[in-house]
């Protein structure tokens, strides 16, 4: 009978758990706490904290138990992150629920969406400088996107083993925004520009709203045919909700879809955090580069909005340039924050999704190239 | 009836969304006279209209000291209503004979909670006439970006 | 990590330069024709629109020119009386207050006057909620 005592607690977790299994715990419980209590992005953080709980528990292998174990559960629901099928309907829902207006009102501040994924670019060649493979730096690179589906879909095609320290920093940076943004902004432009008032946006017609989405899929993909599956869903999204007819499809996939599917991705990309794969010097690495990715992306989206001033008679509030970082819609409220902060009266909100939502397209379509260039 | 909804399609805010999505809230509009000096609206009280202007001149005045004057055919009065908990926030008075179409506050909710399509051109508009017409109220949150992305 | 390669010899080995360049370039020219694209794509549909009709007219109405604002000697009266009160409050005073004054005190249609006052640009906006006095256009019409 003591045998039978000894073989069951040398299967139980407080056996076989090391430092490393306790690290992650914390990791996990602190994301749940900042999700819960501090309200920094709940719906992604409480959902990847509680899957770093899952991931976490030791286990004894070959049980069917861990998310890596080819007939286990947890295994099966992370299928979705591996095979890419999460984030194109996350991006399904996103289309579902983004108004496009202010972008079609004045589409030149989709440039400024252009500009920002620049960083995507520099932090390739960072990665590619500190050692990664090209792969491993495309993946890294794309944390300059903001975009937390297009992380994960480009690291699960290009460096799958990166997918949690990827997505874990990604969705880290994206709730520190309103910290990096706004140093870099107030250093990159001076007072009098900060003030400069946006024109207001001309209207948009329905029929303009309808026609965007396969526009823009249309060109976008003929241009990269590899953002296909994340430009392809986006787009279709949109159209779903414009088209009004299919409301009842925008009202599921902007509800129950995304809002499943976030369950799920959350979860798995959480799970996948394990002490022994996430704990390593290259996990520091992509920290490093992913505060890097962000800080650039922000100076190269303000940046070329100074430049584009020396052009335009209508000037643009070069803040805007900030919210070419596709996180949505944090970015284009820390501008409206910033211009706030000089002059109350100046409303830069809905000035600045256009640049924000436009880096969401920008995104997936690097995304596509880098996929293109690595595979 | 149907002045109303021609003086609500004189609106910037209603001018692009179609007769029909106006739905039950074309059904129960009203154009009302205004004396000069009248009261339409206490801030504090209970909620229950939104108004259009047709012709004439009204204040709208907030706790703070602070007023605007709505004195454009078109001119909608009252956004502020949905994130009110249903009082008046601004005192409204008219400062010369009026015509307004009334809209009940509950229809009005019933039209943007219905029709995403139509209230979210109505939103945008509205974004751009409140930053214009009244450029001192702080404002508001992202339109529905309850999701982050 | 596949080779223990570092810094710029790591970049050059892998084409990391010319993969930033040509991946730059490609987002933005698919961005910037996306943008042109959009841009006409208003046009063309008002071009569609309206292929039957023989004329196009823009959306935004011409401004009105504006008529001349005269006072009748009631109405020049009652606005020193607004302006005396006006310069019982501060320079940007609040409208609403300055309304409440004038009826405390008695001046004939309070209402009517102030509007009449604010349509001759006597009493301007200062966009911030609040408002002045416009001595400059006071004398011209009132004095």
């Amino acid at each position: 009978m003591e045998h039978l005592f000894v073989d069951f607690f040398q299967n139980t977790g407080f056996f076989l758990c090391d430092y490393r299994n306790i690290v992650m715990i914390l990791v996990g419980l602190t994301f749940i706490y900042l999700g819960i209590a501090k309200d920094y992005e709940p719906l992604l953080l409480v959902p990847i904290g509680f899957g770093m709980l899952m991931g976490n528990i030791p286990v004894f292998q070959g049980l069917g138990l861990g998310i890596y174990e080819n007939n286990s559960v947890l295994h099966y629901l992370y299928l979705g992150v591996t095979q890419g099928v999460y984030p194109p309907l996350i991006f399904l829902g996103i289309g579902a629920m983004t108004d496009f207006s202010t972008l079609l009102a004045r589409p030149v501040l989709m440039l400024l969406g252009a500009a920002a994924q620049a960083g995507i670019f520099f932090t390739f060649l960072g990665a590619l400088a500190l050692g990664f493979a090209p792969n491993e730096a495309a993946s890294i690179g794309i944390i300059g996107g903001a975009d937390g589906p297009t992380a994960i879909f480009l690291t699960a095609k290009l460096a799958p083993k990166l997918i949690g320290p990827i997505a874990v920093a990604a969705y880290s940076y994206m709730a520190l925004v309103p910290v990096i943004q706004p140093p870099i902004m107030r250093l990159l432009t001076t007072r009098k520009e900060r003030l400069i008032r946006m024109e207001e946006p001309r209207e948009v017609s329905k029929r303009e709203k309808m026609l965007f989405p396969i526009v823009a899929f249309l060109l976008c993909c003929f241009l990269a045919p590899a953002a296909l599956p994340l430009l392809g869903m986006l787009c279709f999204g949109n159209l779903l909700k414009e088209a009004v007819v299919t409301e009842r499809l925008a009202v599921a996939a902007r509800t129950s879809i995304i809002d499943s599917v976030t369950i799920l991705l959350g979860v798995t990309v959480g799970a996948s955090t394990q002490g022994d794969v996430f704990l390593t010097s290259q996990s520091v690495g992509i920290f490093f580069l992913g505060a890097f990715s962000f800080c650039i992306a922000t100076a190269c989206g303000l940046l070329f909005a100074k430049f584009m001033n020396l052009f335009l008679k209508s000037k643009i509030n070069p803040l805007l340039g900030a919210a070419g970082v596709s996180a949505v819609p944090d970015s284009a409220r820390v501008v409206q924050v910033v211009g706030q902060q000089e002059d109350p009266t100046n409303f830069l909100l809905m000035h600045a999704m256009a640049p924000n939502i436009s880096g969401v397209i920008g995104s997936a379509v690097a995304a596509g190239v880098l996929w293109s260039f690595m595979s | 009836m149907k002045r109303a909804i021609n003086i609500l399609k004189k609106s910037e805010l209603f001018k692009s969304i179609e007769e029909k999505d106006l739905g039950a809230m074309g059904q129960v509009l009203e154009q009302r006279s205004v004396q000069e000096g009248e009261i339409l609206a206490t801030q504090g009280d209970t909620a229950t209209f939104f108004f259009v202007l047709k012709t004439g001149t009204i204040l709208v005045a907030l706790n703070d000291g602070k007023s605007a004057l709505v004195n454009t055919t078109g001119d909608f009065i009252g956004l502020e209503l949905l994130s009110s908990k249903g009082i008046y926030i601004s005192t409204l008075t008219a400062l010369t004979p009026c015509e307004i179409v009334v809209i009940p506050r509950d229809t009005f909710l019933e039209f943007i909670q219905d029709n995403s399509s139509a209230a979210a051109t109505f939103m945008q508009a509205w974004s751009s006439y409140r930053s214009r017409t009244f450029p001192f109220l702080t404002e508001q949150d992202t339109p529905n970006m309850d999701y982050h992305y | 990590m596949e080779a223990n390669v570092y810094g710029l010899d790591a970049i050059n080995a892998y084409n990391g330069w010319a993969i930033s360049v040509v991946g730059v370039t490609i987002v933005f020219t698919g961005l910037v024709m996306l943008s042109l694209a959009i841009s006409q794509l208003h046009k063309v549909l008002d071009l569609w629109e309206n292929r039957k009709e023989l004329s196009l007219f823009k959306k935004k109405a011409p401004a009105t020119d504006r008529i001349p604002v005269e006072l009748t000697p009631g109405q020049k009266e009652s606005a020193r009386q607004f302006k005396l009160l006006a310069e019982t409050l501060s320079d940007h005073f609040s409208l609403p207050k300055l309304l409440k004054l004038a009826r405390i005190s008695g001046i004939d249609h309070p209402h009517a006057t102030l509007a009449r006052l604010l349509e001759a640009d006597i009493i301007v906006s200062d966009t911030q909620g609040y408002h002045v006095l416009n001595m400059t256009q006071f004398k011209t019409l009132v004095s």
